[in-house]
């Protein structure tokens, strides 16, 4: 079907080949993500990177006055 | 590897920064949401701009979004960015003076802008309105923004980049890239330039920029804000960091490529709209695993949502996330796009992404950061808990008022009677159908407004009660860990992204065999990539080592956005020559060799003039110059538009909402009688009619001195102008005129022939009368050939 849709297409081969590579890339990232990082340490460490923040936490638990 | 050093250091953040942006961003806020309401009110009654041009819908419009996106989300955004850049990498800004700079910077372009739109000083490209200096002015506070972000990155004292950095990163690199690219125009004198790009190129790169600001200047920054200031508020870490991983990758990889989605049906080639719907419903999938990482987050915390106003503005943000981008994707089908383009369902869409996810984050943020600047507490949390249900009840007047509207104005155009022609004929009849709709936007917009006000009552009261404070930390500093950037830069994800773009460049210019080896190229990479990756012979994966060091992140995002942005670009660029630029002495259609070339006539310099001021007034805020290719359009409207017709178009004035009914064909069809008429008041020609009266145009001349300089710009740019034209275009633009001039003085009506309202009845009057695509007689082919 997508020759159809780009019959009028003289560079078919350019949004071919981006859609290749994104699959590519994503393929990539999915398989990095959920089988390499299956069992990484860090990642847990690197999510609670916002909460590190000590200086922060006084004022949020006496920053708001009811 | 290199040494790992640790040391003892003493921080003390940069907040006075955050806190002039804190403040940039409450009042902002309110001008935008002010002049929304205004030109909401205009819609509904036409008087609201009290008969000053200065106010006109047209102008004022332009401000709005401008107010809207760069200053109020803008504001937020760097607010947000300094705030949690600096703790995520537990060092100060790298320059203070960098950050005043930025800051007064910024503040001026938004005056600029405040100045010239309703001056009528406009480029007319959507959300990139601003004239050349100011443009200039941007790139200049933007470059020192970049600085000093990288320069803070590089002297950062925690070794990974947060997942929030790097979709701030991935913000400064691709808004860098995107301005450049859409603003590259040459000017013709301190206010006034041309865009390089023409006709479907100009539409292709103006619509790649407009639709990519709202990806990566209200989207990418305010999800790494997102990634932030939710795990602060639900004192929970974000609910899943591989997700966050994935959604960072593909959204910035996917959202590029979407920009076609706006030109749907319009003379942009078949294969761009194909591909830009394609990869606006592959968007579906990381925008909801985004949304679901939010959301998620609360999990074990919902009890929240109950007593804390910053927690509410969050989640009912997150959901506006979710519904815009799934609306985005829905209205990008070509079928669907059919019935909502040009319609107040767009104006809903939008305005559910910038009030619902955009405002409602700013807000939440403004909340939970403004008591921890000022080591105070929030003034009253009632009065929070007040504007977070007002303000949502504005979004849902707006929205639902904007959906009824747009559905009802879609079925209303394209209904069609028995025998197959138009049900309703007359297009403002449809207007007139949506204006309850328009009042309940307008009240909705003001609901919105009102709460706004509740936010900016509370944080003064808040700010007053306490007292700028900087927070200071001791942290562990690290010098250096992991490759250095050359190795880096030379290191496998780099390396395999380079191959990949050089063997895609093979596949684009190479025959069969060449397209089976890149292929085959392709399947090698991909196994020594995986198979690198499974190595990890330096105990870390490859993102743990690109996250650790931030040019060769940046260089990987760079190579993401420019895939998309070069597939899309570039064939349509080259495909300029595909069009032959034929000049003619006259409108019409010649058949060459069986095949019909059509050939289009460069404008006049009155028209050239006329069109200037149809975009000053920014007709095209209401009005397209597109016909799509759909019988109702052709019955309303003439023959659909094509390419070819819009080669000396610069800025293309395609549209992307219809107000007013489209006007690429509305030449010859009245009078310039009519016409005067309906620019003095359009209730004359079109009772019922919300658009605003032109009677200044009468009055004010148009500029014939500059119009010589105007068309050798134009002439550098492609358009085949005669010197002899050139040189006599002030004397052939009056001339022009007093045709115009002498028809309306039969009807005893006078104006001059160097009128601003002449030189637009003379654009007017132009608009579609090039080429018809209808053939010739055979005996007027043969002579045009010179043939018996």
């Amino acid at each position: 079907m997508f020759q159809w849709f780009f019959r009028g297409n003289e560079y078919l081969a350019w949004p071919l080949v981006g859609l290749v590579t994104f699959i590519i890339a994503f393929l990539a990232v999915l398989f990095y993500v959920f089988v390499l990082l299956r069992n990484d340490d860090n990642v847990g460490r690197m999510a609670s990177l916002p909460l590190e923040d000590e200086a922060d936490a006084a004022p949020a638990e006496e920053g708001v006055r009811e | 590897m290199q040494a790992t050093t640790s040391v003892t250091k003493r921080v003390i953040y940069d907040d006075g920064i955050v806190r002039a942006f804190t403040i940039a961003t409450i009042l902002w806020a309110a001008v935008a949401l002010l002049v929304g309401v205004i030109v909401a009110t205009q819609l509904s009654f036409w008087q609201a701009n009290l008969g000053l041009q200065w106010t006109s819908f047209g102008r004022l419009r332009q401000l709005h979004t401008n107010a809207a996106i760069f200053a109020f989300v803008g504001n937020m955004m760097f607010a947000g960015i300094y705030y949690s850049t600096q703790r995520l990498l537990k060092t100060r800004l790298a320059s203070d003076a960098l950050g005043r700079v930025h800051f007064w910077g910024w503040q001026l372009i938004i005056v600029a802008a405040a100045v010239t739109y309703p001056l009528g000083l406009t480029q007319s490209k959507e959300y990139a309105e601003l004239i050349w200096p100011i443009d200039l002015a941007v790139a200049l506070v933007w470059v020192v923004f970049a600085v000093n972000f990288f320069w803070t990155l590089g002297k950062r004292n925690e070794r990974n980049l947060y997942v929030a950095i790097w979709f701030y990163i991935a913000t400064i690199v691709t808004i860098a890239v995107l301005y450049i690219v859409d603003n590259l125009q040459i000017p013709t004198g301190w206010t006034h330039s041309y865009s390089v790009f023409t006709g479907v190129q100009d539409a292709l790169v103006q619509w790649w920029y407009g639709h990519n600001a709202v990806a990566f200047f209200l989207t990418t920054p305010i999800l790494g804000i997102m990634y932030y200031f939710l795990p602060k508020a639900a004192d929970r870490p974000i609910y899943s960091y591989r997700l966050s991983i994935v959604h960072f990758w593909s959204l910035i990889f996917i959202y590029i490529w979407a920009g076609p989605h706006h030109l749907l049906y319009t003379a942009l080639p078949d294969w761009a709209q194909t591909m830009g719907m394609i990869f606006s419903i592959m968007l579906w999938a990381p925008s909801w695993g985004g949304m679901l990482n939010g959301l998620l987050t609360l999990r074990g915390a919902w009890d929240k949502l109950r007593t804390d106003p910053v927690i509410k503005f969050f989640i009912v943000a997150v959901t506006f996330y979710g519904m815009s981008t799934f609306e985005g994707p829905l209205l990008a089908i070509k079928s669907v796009n059919a019935l909502g383009h040009y319609t107040d369902w767009i104006i809903g869409h939008v305005h559910g992404g910038a009030l619902g996810w955009n405002g409602f984050m700013a807000f939440g943020m403004l909340y939970w950061m403004v008591p921890r600047l000022w080591k105070t507490r929030l003034w009253s949390v009632k009065l929070a808990e007040a504007h977070f249900w007002v303000g949502t009840l504005g979004i849902m007047l707006y929205i639902v008022a904007m959906w009824i509207s747009g559905v009802s104005q879609g079925l209303f155009w394209r209904a069609l009677d028995a025998d197959a022609f138009l049900k309703y004929p007359d297009f403002i009849e449809g207007l007139l159908a949506s204006r309850h709709m328009y009042h309940m936007r307008m009240l909705g917009g003001l609901a919105y407004l009102v709460g706004a006000v509740m936010m900016i009552v509370n944080l003064w009261a808040t700010i007053r009660s306490g007292k700028a404070h900087d927070v200071a930390i001791e942290v562990q500093g690290y010098v250096k860990d992991g490759p250095g950037f050359w190795r880096l830069l030379g290191g496998a994800p780099v390396v395999y992204s380079l191959v990949l773009v050089l063997l895609s460049l093979v596949l684009f210019v190479t025959g069969v065999l060449g397209s089976a080896i890149a292929l085959a190229g392709f399947i090698v990479v991909i196994i020594a990539a995986a198979m690198s990756i499974g190595f990890r012979r330096t105990g870390q994966g490859w993102h743990d080592l690109v996250e650790g060091h931030s040019v060769a992140f940046t260089v990987l995002v760079l190579l993401a956005i420019l895939v998309g942005g070069l597939v899309e670009i570039i064939p349509v660029v080259i495909a300029k020559k595909d069009v032959t630029p034929r000049v003619a002495l006259a409108d019409s259609v010649w058949a060459e060799g069986g095949a019909y070339v059509f050939v289009q006539m460069p404008y006049s310099p009155l028209e050239l003039e006329g069109r200037d001021v149809y975009v000053s007034e920014g007709c095209y805020v209401c009005h397209s110059q597109m016909i799509r290719p759909f019988r109702h359009e052709t019955l309303r409207y003439g023959a659909y538009s094509r390419a070819e017709e819009f080669i000396y178009d610069t800025p293309f004035q395609w549209g992307s909402k219809r107000t007013g009914p489209d006007l690429h064909r509305v030449g010859g069809k009245y009078a310039n009688l009519w016409h005067y008429l309906h620019m003095m008041d359009p209730r004359n020609t079109s009772p019922g009619s919300n658009m605003p009266t032109y009677p200044h145009l009468k009055d004010q001349a148009a500029d014939f001195a500059g119009t010589a300089r105007k068309m050798q710009v134009l002439r550098t740019l492609g358009v085949p102008y005669a010197d002899e034209l050139i040189a006599s275009a002030a004397a052939t633009a009056l001339g022009q005129g007093r045709l115009i001039t002498d028809d309306l003085a039969d009807m005893d009506i006078v104006v001059e022939p160097d009128s601003k309202l002449t030189a637009l009845i003379a654009y007017l009057q132009r608009l579609g009368r090039g080429p018809q695509p209808t053939a010739p007689a055979a005996g007027d082919a043969l002579a045009a050939r010179g043939e018996d």
